[in-house]
């Protein structure tokens, strides 16, 4: 342990004394008034904490208010996430963001407009919901709507909901909106009949705007008439809900995610979910301390599909992987398999690599020897997960935030793409200082709780899954490797020569729409224009004569990296005008954008048209593509006034733009 | 004012949004802004969330002023035979030290 650490580690431990007569100090001041006494007391009193009270971070919340700096006063108010689970904490820390907004909006890594519509009095849940959206770090303006309107707000086009112009509508609906008898003779017809009614509203959005919906499911009563013979027999309503949830997942089209209030329900208890006093009362289907869960699984899929699920998942190795301290305990001492809290880590390590399969990167950040470490993992008979599961290996004595940062750099993400798992509270606490971009899971001291912790962490929820997501740590540990090429090679030319790259380039087809419109929802940083089509406008654009779209697929020799670019254009009278031109940010270096704008010069020319036309819009994370088009020749015509740029290239004048590492093969 | 009175103002201050507000036992709904409908299921399940009580349906209709919402939570803690002492989110999961 490095000093720092130690200072840390001393800092965490709670004030046990000194903290009582502190609190009642800081309250007395806020009574009289003084927040300005209050608030660094109420602050000393929470770095006691790893994760402060929901009332104490509430508490500074509220001091920061009335001092009017209301971005402090925010980040405090997400703690309360974290800290509970209690329906007064966070409905009221619900109300006191919706007043702190009201001042400005959050700062966040993103922003969007949220409407939620439901089949119950859903006033709690959508006042909820901004908090536990803004955890992941999205912005929220929500619509909320009027009692049991879903229908009507979206079945008419010109309803106050699609008037609010929402990029996602959460409908929030409970199983008594759905018209299911106790008992069917027909069960396949009517579950057929109710899905294509909830079928015909989701279509209605297509047509009416280009949001996305939330769709909660439905969670079944805990009473049937048919006891335990409910779930075998297909009329029951117990029977037909199930299949209706089902066919509803099955057919969920592009803009439609799914909440599974299903599973959830029972997670928390059926029987908990349910009180049917708050429903006689106030038409309350959820019951109000399942609230905050219901929120913060809706906020995971709203993030998700605002592309900022993180992406890798950084671990830590002495009581993480393994029980006891390799360096000192060694090989044969660590505990890992055989039985009790050696299981419980093969257990955890089974479910990092189940989340690996399905697309999350796994990183090494640990104090130790490399050797010893690696050891373990080419060694130990019991270490299920192995070196080449995991994409970037950085074991050495520096500091924690310092190495997150050099995984970041070897994978070429973000520092706010990585998620620390780490046993060590001072590590975290280190890391939450100094690198606060990255997210940390807290583990419990016992093993046996790890594979739930980790599983309630919500920063990793995937739109869908796709065989791109699958490849993924084969593609990042192929950049890796690249990268360490890169560094050694002589020249960059030689380097890009070596790799044998090889696109295939053609038009958008319905085999790659998933991963067409899961790119162009997610992509930041290499995006030109930032238009988030929804997948029905991709659709179109794919349809229209009018507009080109291609997509690029990249191989290698070392990798498949799969479909990695796109862009659509618009043929114009006289040019071929770039509508949307990005690319993933793992392939960056390689000259995919040269191959890409050589293709639609080609494109342009078949055409007949002599110019090739491009916008550049810009964001806060796109500076990267600033002078793209001038770099391959184009001159500038003018700025827009949101600072957008447009740029023109001269075909006559110049002659097509050629990819000179990359070579073409067929689809 | 008993800790009761004390925890009871507490809850009634986050759930009505209300720093300086004062319950005393003649308060009635109307008096406090945001007790309205809406408000009153807020406040009577936050009560429950926080003593681990539950009231029913009858209770839940006719209590809209302190004091009689005081004295039927008096009655169920006695009939559970616990102190008045509430359980606060907080305190279930971190207490403040000390």
């Amino acid at each position: 342990m490095d000093r720092t650490v130690e200072q840390l580690a001393t800092e965490n431990v709670p004030a046990a004394f000194a903290a009582e007569p502190a609190l009642s100090e800081a309250e007395a001041f806020r009574r009289a008034g003084d927040e300005a006494h209050a608030l660094p007391i109420y602050i000393d009193l929470a770095r006691t904490y790893e994760v402060p009270p929901a009332k104490l971070s509430a508490s500074i919340a509220r001091c920061y208010e009335h001092l009017g700096s209301y971005q402090d006063a925010i980040s405090w108010l997400i703690r309360v996430v974290d800290a509970t689970d209690s329906f007064l904490a966070w409905s009221s820390a619900g109300a006191t963001l919706a007043r702190l907004t009201k001042h400005a909006p959050a700062r966040a890594r993103a922003h969007c407009r949220v409407a939620v519509t439901g089949s119950y009095n859903v006033s709690q849940f959508a006042k909820m919901l901004p908090l536990a959206t803004l955890r992941l770090g999205v912005g929220v303006t929500s619509f909320e709507s009027l009692y049991g309107q879903y229908q009507q707000d979206l079945l008419d086009r010109r309803s106050s909901l699609y008037r609010s112009k929402p990029h996602q509508i959460v409908l929030a609906v409970h199983e008594g909106a759905v018209k299911l008898p106790e008992n069917s003779d027909s069960p396949a017809v009517d579950v057929e009949a109710e899905s294509a009614r909830w079928k015909r509203l989701w279509d209605a959005v297509g047509d009416y705007s280009a949001a996305t919906i939330i769709q909660h499911n439905f969670a079944p009563r805990p009473e049937s008439v048919f006891g335990n013979l409910a779930s075998g027999l297909p009329g029951s309503r117990y029977a037909m809900l199930h299949a209706l949830n089902h066919i509803l997942a099955q057919s969920a089209p592009g803009h439609v995610s799914i909440v599974d209030c299903e599973r959830l329900s029972a997670n928390f208890g059926r029987a908990r979910w349910f009180d049917d006093r708050y429903w006689l009362r106030s038409k309350q289907a959820v019951a109000l301390d399942a609230l905050p869960l219901l929120a913060r699984q809706s906020a995971a899929v709203i993030a998700s599909r605002t592309g900022l699920s993180r992406k890798c998942l950084v671990l830590d190795l002495d009581n993480t992987l393994w029980g006891g301290i390799i360096g000192e305990d060694g090989i044969n001492g660590i505990h890992l398999g055989g039985d009790g809290s050696g299981e419980a880590f093969v257990a955890f390590q089974d479910y990092l690599l189940a989340l690996k399969d399905r697309g999350v990167l796994l990183a090494i950040a640990s104090k130790n020897n490399e050797a010893d470490a690696r050891e373990v993992f080419e060694r130990h008979p019991e270490m299920h997960i192995r070196l080449n599961d995991i994409s970037a290996f950085v074991v050495n004595w520096d500091d924690k935030p310092a190495n997150l940062r050099r995984i970041a750099a070897r994978l070429g993400i973000a520092l706010d793409a990585l998620v620390l798992v780490d046993d060590n509270p001072a590590e975290r606490q280190m890391v939450r200082r100094l690198a606060p971009d990255v997210d940390i899971v807290s583990l419990p001291p016992d093993p046996s709780g790890y594979r739930r912790a980790l599983a309630d962490y919500l920063g990793f929820e995937p739109v869908a899954v796709t065989l791109e997501d699958r490849m993924r740590t084969t593609q990042y540990r192929a950049r890796a490797a690249a990268h360490q090429l890169a560094s050694s090679a002589a020249d960059i030319e030689s380097f890009l020569s070596e790799l044998r790259m090889e696109a295939t380039v053609a038009p958008f087809d319905d085999l790659r729409f998933s991963r067409i419109a899961q790119l162009c929802g997610k992509t930041n940083q290499f995006n030109l224009t930032t238009r988030r089509h929804s997948p029905a406008a991709l659709r179109d654009f794919m349809a229209n004569p009018s507009y080109v779209t291609r997509y690029l697929e990249l191989r290698d020799r070392l990798t498949d990296h799969g479909l990695v670019a796109l862009a659509i254009a618009e043929i114009q009278p006289d040019a071929l005008d770039i509508d949307t031109f990005l690319m993933s940010c793992r392939v960056i270096g390689r000259t995919v954008e040269e191959h890409l704008l050589a293709e639609l010069s080609r494109s342009a020319a078949r055409l007949g048209l002599s110019t090739l036309r491009g916008t550049y819009v810009p964001t806060a994370k796109n500076g990267i593509v600033r002078d793209l088009y001038r770099r391959f020749g184009f001159q500038r015509l003018s700025g827009g006034d949101d600072g957008a740029t447009c740029w023109e290239y001269d075909l006559r004048a110049l002659g097509p733009i050629t990819s000179k590492f990359i070579a073409e093969s067929q689809a | 004012m008993t800790s009761l009175d004390h925890e009871l103002q507490d809850i009634a201050r986050a759930v009505f949004d209300a720093d300086d507000l004062l319950l005393h036992d003649s308060t009635v709904a109307g008096d406090v802004p945001g007790w309205d409908s809406l408000g009153h299921i807020n406040f009577i399940f936050s009560i429950e969330e926080a003593f681990e009580v539950s009231f029913t349906d009858d209770e839940f209709a006719n209590v809209d002023d302190v004091g009689s919402l005081k004295r039927l939570l008096v009655q169920k803690l006695a009939a559970r035979g616990s102190s008045v002492q509430p359980i606060t989110a907080d305190s279930t999961e971190q207490d403040y030290p000390g």
